[in-house]
């Protein structure tokens, strides 16, 4: 009777040992146009992998913050197994002050044991400043989300309810997967070149002299000028 | 064999510019199949989705970023029902339609028929608008429609082109700045006896053809808009002409203004720079059309162009709406061969200069925004060191009375 109620008692302690997917995340290229990629890796059993079929779905929801943007028409020509929703319209114009932040769910189906997902972001203009010639931008890790059944041993035990599919038409319930991120970090960042503020005297003070002059040398030149005659070659 | 290329008439040319622009066609198929970089312009996906919600009977603005008038939505209908090419089809046959009319204008002008046809060939002919409508992009229309427009107000059909400007200005709201040279262009022609002051008085005076002109062409302009605000609303006011006025986009261009405009973007307080940032546009458009309305190839080309340099947004696909214009002027513009040469050098090489300043922005992520700035100011330069040479060099067939100098003999 005794060793039973430790049993008990230790489970209690002790919680329910789940698995974590590791998620690796890099941005690739440099500049205003950089691709984010996710990798996720499950440490899946043979069985589980050789069961797995388009049915096992995937959702990725990523806060980008209002620092990025995502064009919507160049998503629709991702690979085939990569559909993105975004939650509201984006300006693509806007600068970072102007935007708010984007919240775009990303649905994809597992095939294998890995997964690697590339999302195209965009960066925006920011804000002038004296400080530095660079902002830094942090782009949070994403929430992952399973309607699968092979991947319950990942489960958390929170559930969302989140769209079906990117056609937004219906709501499903996504379970929430624990998550192991590499080394870590909580957010990948990026730099991005802004203009410098003590310049603006300058550059305002410059461009304008410069285009005024433009302006006043050829109204100059067009009341100067009178017009002379072609000499005609031949009559038509 | 040369020889019959050297006897071929227009047609001839016209039809072999437009088996070229199919051929281009055909390859971009291949490459948009083939190959990563898409050939396809990305607006004509933006076209041909906003005719798809049309062909539903639904509004085109349902489309984001349609910011055209609805009858672009409606001219592409048959890439629905007929073939996704149909408009490239189309966009290359206004493209050869603004050569053709260049040659027509060129006529009309009392040139040769072998110039005429050289320089409706430095359009036909030319890579640049080939690529451009090719690829799906509608800015052929808007040339085509320009020329058409200039064609008309040559012949003197005053309702006609009154009708056509009307339907331009609503296609796309740049021409809006020939107004004036074509209301100066419809005076009657004042004797050379005349004072100076009456001659400008007639300038500015209404007479029949001015008062039908303006009447007509404003009843086009607001019967298209009411009743395509009637049938799309609000959303349709703003995308086809609000957004392309209050368009505040501080990203890297080819405008001089860029950098200033940038930095100086959250203060409201600056009025005074708005204006001078206005000015030089205002007072350029006004200097023109007072010099030149007599030639309108020629003030249209010189109003096109100083208002794409001075604009405070100036991206490439500006470049094409003076561009088109060119042939008409250049033999009237008697300048040596070598000078031509080396300031259409210049135009390219300012924007090889602008463009590796903001590659190195754009995809490296380097801070060249002083580089950029100056690279615009510098293109700036150029732009207006050929317009000083145009009007040194200006050469026309035709009289052209002098309001703005005194006539030296």
């Amino acid at each position: 009777m005794l060793p039973f109620y430790i049993m008990l008692f230790l489970q209690l302690l002790i919680p329910v040992k789940s698995k974590s997917v590791e998620i690796t995340r890099t941005l690739k290229q440099e500049g205003f146009h950089r691709d984010l990629e996710t990798v996720l890796s499950f440490k899946l059993e043979k069985e589980i992998v050789e069961k797995l079929t388009w049915s096992c779905q995937l959702l990725l929801v990523e806060n980008l913050p209002s620092g990025v943007y995502v064009d919507v028409d160049q998503l629709s020509s991702l690979p085939d197994n990569i559909q993105v929703l975004v939650d509201s319209d984006v300006d693509i114009e806007a600068p970072e002050y102007a935007s708010p932040p984007l919240l775009v769910y990303i649905f994809t189906n597992l095939t294998s044991d890995r997964s690697s997902i590339t999302l195209p972001v965009h960066v925006r203009y920011h804000r002038p400043s004296n400080v530095s010639e660079y902002a830094q931008i942090l782009i949070e890790n994403p929430k992952i989300y399973s309607t699968c059944l092979h991947l319950s041993d990942y489960e958390n035990t929170e559930g969302i309810g989140a769209p079906c599919d990117n056609q937004n038409s219906s709501q499903c319930l996504w379970n929430r997967l624990q998550v192991l991120y590499n080394e870590g970090k909580s957010a990948i960042s990026l730099q991005v070149p802004i203009g410098v503020e003590q310049h603006s005297l300058f550059v305002g003070a410059t461009t304008l002299l410069v285009t005024m002059t433009g302006c006043v040398i050829l109204v100059w030149k067009i009341v100067k000028k009178s017009v002379d005659l072609q000499m005609r070659k031949k009559q038509l | 064999m040369l020889k019959a290329v050297y006897t071929l008439s227009i047609f001839g040319y016209c039809v072999i510019a437009l088996l070229l622009r199919l051929a281009l066609i055909g390859y971009g198929e291949w490459q948009d199949r083939s190959l990563m970089v898409k050939f396809t312009d990305v607006d004509y996906k933006v076209f041909s989705d906003a005719a798809h919600y049309v062909h539903q009977g639904k509004s085109p603005y349902n489309r984001s970023t349609y910011r055209y008038t609805p009858i672009l939505a409606f001219m592409l209908l048959p890439n629905i029902t007929l073939t996704p090419l149909f408009g490239k089809v189309m966009f290359s046959v206004f493209d050869i339609l603004t050569g053709y009319l260049i040659y027509l204008v060129l006529k009309h002008q009392k040139y040769s028929i072998q110039q005429a046809q050289m320089y409706s060939c430095l359009w036909l002919y030319n890579l640049l608008p080939m690529a451009v409508s090719s690829r799906g992009n509608a800015e052929s229309v808007m040339t085509a429609l320009v020329m058409i427009c200039m064609m008309s107000l040559c012949k003197k059909q005053v309702v006609l082109s009154a009708l056509l400007y009307g339907l331009t200005v609503h296609f796309k709201i740049y021409p809006v700045t020939y107004a004036l040279t074509i209301y100066f262009h419809l005076s009657h022609p004042s004797s050379k006896t005349d004072h100076y002051m009456k001659k400008v008085l007639n300038l500015f005076l209404p007479n029949k053809d001015k008062v039908y002109f303006v009447l007509i062409s404003v009843l086009t302009l607001v019967l298209l808009t009411v009743v395509f605000y009637h049938w799309y609303g609000w959303k349709f006011l703003y995308e086809s002409y609000i957004y392309h006025i209050v368009r505040k986009d501080i990203r890297h261009n080819f405008s001089p203004y860029f950098y200033m405009l940038y930095l100086t973007a959250e203060q409201d307080s600056v009025l005074w720079m708005k204006l001078l940032v206005f000015l030089p546009q205002l007072c350029l458009v006004l200097a023109f059309s007072m010099k030149y309305y007599t030639d309108l190839p020629m003030s249209w080309f010189l109003i096109t162009f100083t208002f794409v340099t001075t604009n405070k947004v100036c991206t490439s696909q500006y470049f094409l709406w003076y561009l088109s214009l060119l042939p008409l002027i250049i033999p009237s513009i008697q300048m040596s061969i070598k000078r031509a040469i080396v300031l259409t050098i210049t135009w390219f090489l300012g924007q090889a200069v602008w463009l590796q300043a903001a590659y190195l922005l754009e995809f490296k992520g380097q801070n060249t925004f002083i580089w950029i700035w100056m690279a615009g100011l510098l293109f700036f330069t150029i732009n207006f060191n050929i317009i000083y040479n145009i009007i040194e060099y200006y050469k026309p067939l035709m009289q052209v009375p002098s309001y703005l100098s005194k006539k030296r003999k």
